[in-house]
């Protein structure tokens, strides 16, 4: 694809996702208009004068309750799809995951112990974040217990480390007391943006932002690593330590992400596929315009939960019903390619 | 980032994309697996100019012996050079500067264009991080061009025939601008047509004072394609020398077990039939 037309569709892309959070800040149960957006942005920089109570109202509205969200659905949907695609470089396969190495099941046993253990939030979210690093951190070194790790020997210890903690997720579960920390269990795994608030996203912001710059520029290696080991040394390209740079960073990115939002499924896997049909594979720009997308796409499905019915259905559930019939479309278009 | 003297590479600037020429040896190359010896003590120089084909029958050694000399095993004993220098204390871009490695043909997982294929050739020159440059996309362009697939280059690899995507793999060696070429058996899958223009475009490439060595199973078409035969066996180069004092009945009776009629042609050739049914 010419340079120029990705430039002009990316350019699109960042454009959709800035009136996608504007209708993020305008809908909700208490609806707001553009224009009242626009002025609040305007008193809250001093260009424009508002009623002290109207000024309170709309604070609480726009910063405290909506933009956490709106925050929250762009970094998340961001990591989990560049992580997606990073890994699906990475194991050469477009049917790959961010769960691939026990991410998932690792944060999920952590913030299952977390609601059974602690009454606070921060507790949840910082166990689920180290149980995901645990769990590949465990994967990866059933991958290298002998002899050095391999494609095929990663993807099997990333499958055992993952029922190994999903193993202890059932273990919380069935000691967890059935009234209050179960449901609370089950609802976490669903997936949520309710609970995110600015702190959260403060400490989240800068590590996933890193992470789609440093993956983004490993972009022209993984091309090259994903035509096989070998070729890849020929070209020069240092195989163990990229492979193992990928990995981490597109597993802190997605830890991170699951741990303030808990499991939110098939971003990471369906909009790469979408952006490589669109953009083609070369992964210096597959990986950035899959962050864009898959922004996009969360800020959406976020919109869609918000709107949808007045009781909240959690955006895992929205995402993968939405998920489901692009996933189908993608593979109708790609089939092609794969065989 | 690559200021100060480099013996090897110095052909990055120059337009040609081929250099005064580099030399690969190997000195007394051993290669283990488990208890098993594959490779028993190899000794090869090889030159600009010359078309070395490798010999052998399956499981003599010849895949595992290009891999040493591409750095990608490292040898029970021994060392390979370019040129003076050791490849295993270079560092890696540097070796892939000097030395492209065609591989056989395979398949990508995801739909890269010719194009991006053989951009992939530039990151020894360029380096991991960097976009590439307009002279990047110059070179592509241009070695397209040599190997005649420039009408290729915005198809998919994957959907284009064997021999296309054989010549695509040779177009990416040559975008590194290495003088020196590898290539695991590159005839093999290729049809009688594929493997006539290949042979040509080696030859071309040889009189441009590039290096190149590869394996093969057909003694017809290394004969044919080869300034230079070499018999690998039982971890031995037993032969090592001009096509035709090489590939003679009794020494592809002792390579492939099986007795060969060797023909006189009026051209000067000579054709290989396997006798005796």
């Amino acid at each position: 694809m010419r340079r120029q037309r990705v430039f002009a569709i990316g350019a699109l892309l960042i454009l959709a996702l800035f009136g996608m959070m504007a209708v993020s800040l305008a809908i909700g149960r208490y609806p707001l208009s553009l224009a009242d957006i626009w002025e609040f942005l305007q008193a809250s920089v001093g260009l424009h004068e508002l009623a002290p109570e109207r000024y309170a109202l709309l604070y609480n509205i726009i910063v405290e309750i909506r933009l956490p969200r709106l925050l929250a659905a762009v970094l998340i949907g961001a990591a989990l799809a560049i992580s997606g695609a990073s890994f699906q470089a990475v194991f050469r396969n477009p049917l790959v995951s961010p769960g691939i190495l026990g991410v998932l099941g690792g944060a999920s046993f952590g913030a299952a112990l977390g609601l059974l253990i602690s009454e606070q939030w921060m507790v949840v979210q910082l166990l689920a974040f180290v149980m995901a690093l645990l769990a590949v951190g465990f994967g990866v070194f059933i991958a290298n217990l002998f002899g050095p790790g391999t494609m095929v020997t990663l993807v099997l210890g990333g499958i055992i480390s993952g029922a190994l903690f999903t193993a202890l997720l059932s273990i919380t579960k069935y000691t967890a007391d059935p009234y209050n920390e179960l449901p609370a269990i089950v609802y976490w795994l669903m997936g949520s943006l309710q609970a995110v608030e600015l702190k959260h996203i403060a400490v989240v912001m800068v590590p996933i932002l890193a992470g789609i710059v440093v993956l983004t520029l490993l972009g022209h290696a993984l091309d090259a690593l994903s035509m096989g080991d070998d070729e890849a040394r020929a070209l020069g390209v240092p195989v163990t330590a990229v492979r193992y740079g990928v990995i981490i960073m597109a597993t802190l990115v997605s830890a991170l992400s699951v741990s303030i939002a808990g499991i939110i499924g098939w971003v990471g896997l369906v909009v790469p596929n979408f952006a490589r049909l669109v953009f083609g594979p070369a992964n210096a720009r597959l990986l950035p315009l899959s962050a864009a997308i898959g922004a996009l796409f969360l800020l959406s499905a976020d919109c869609i939960t918000r709107v949808l019915t007045p009781a909240e259905i959690p955006i895992g559930i929205v995402t993968e019903l939405l998920g489901i019939p692009a996933f189908i479309l993608v593979l109708g278009r790609a089939r092609r390619a794969w065989i | 980032m690559d200021i100060g003297p480099n013996r090897i590479g110095e052909n990055r600037d120059g337009q040609s994309g081929t250099s005064s020429g580099t030399f690969l040896s190997a000195r007394d190359i051993h290669f283990r697996v488990g208890n098993r010896d594959i490779l028993k003590g190899i000794d090869l120089v090889i030159g600009p100019g010359e078309i070395m084909s490798l010999l052998g029958a399956n499981g003599a050694g010849k895949t595992t012996l290009l891999r040493v000399l591409l750095g990608l095993a490292a040898p029970a004993r021994g060392e390979v050079f370019i040129d003076n220098a050791p490849t295993a204390s270079l560092p890696r871009r540097e070796v892939a500067r000097s030395l492209a490695y065609v591989p056989q043909v395979h398949m990508t997982p995801f739909p890269y264009s010719v194009r991006e294929v053989v951009a992939m050739g530039r990151l020894p020159q360029k380096g991991l991080l960097s976009n590439p440059s307009d002279r990047d996309h110059d070179v592509v362009q241009r070695v397209l061009g040599q190997i005649d697939i420039s009408h290729l280059a915005d198809r998919v690899y994957s959907e284009i025939s064997g021999g296309e995507r054989q010549l695509t793999l040779i177009a990416r060696a040559l975008a590194q601008q290495a003088s020196i070429l590898i290539l695991d058996e590159p005839m093999a899958n290729l049809d009688f047509g594929y493997q006539a223009l290949l042979s040509k475009h080696l030859r071309g490439l040889a009189d441009d004072g590039h290096t190149i060595l590869m394996s093969g199973h057909d003694p017809q078409l290394a004969y044919s394609a080869s300034t230079r035969i070499g018999l690998l066996i039982d971890g031995h180069l037993e032969q090592d020398g001009k096509p035709d004092d090489v590939l003679t009945a009794a020494t592809m009776q002792k390579l492939y077990g099986v007795d060969v009629e060797s023909v006189a042609l009026a051209c000067g050739r000579r054709a290989f039939f396997p006798t005796g049914q």
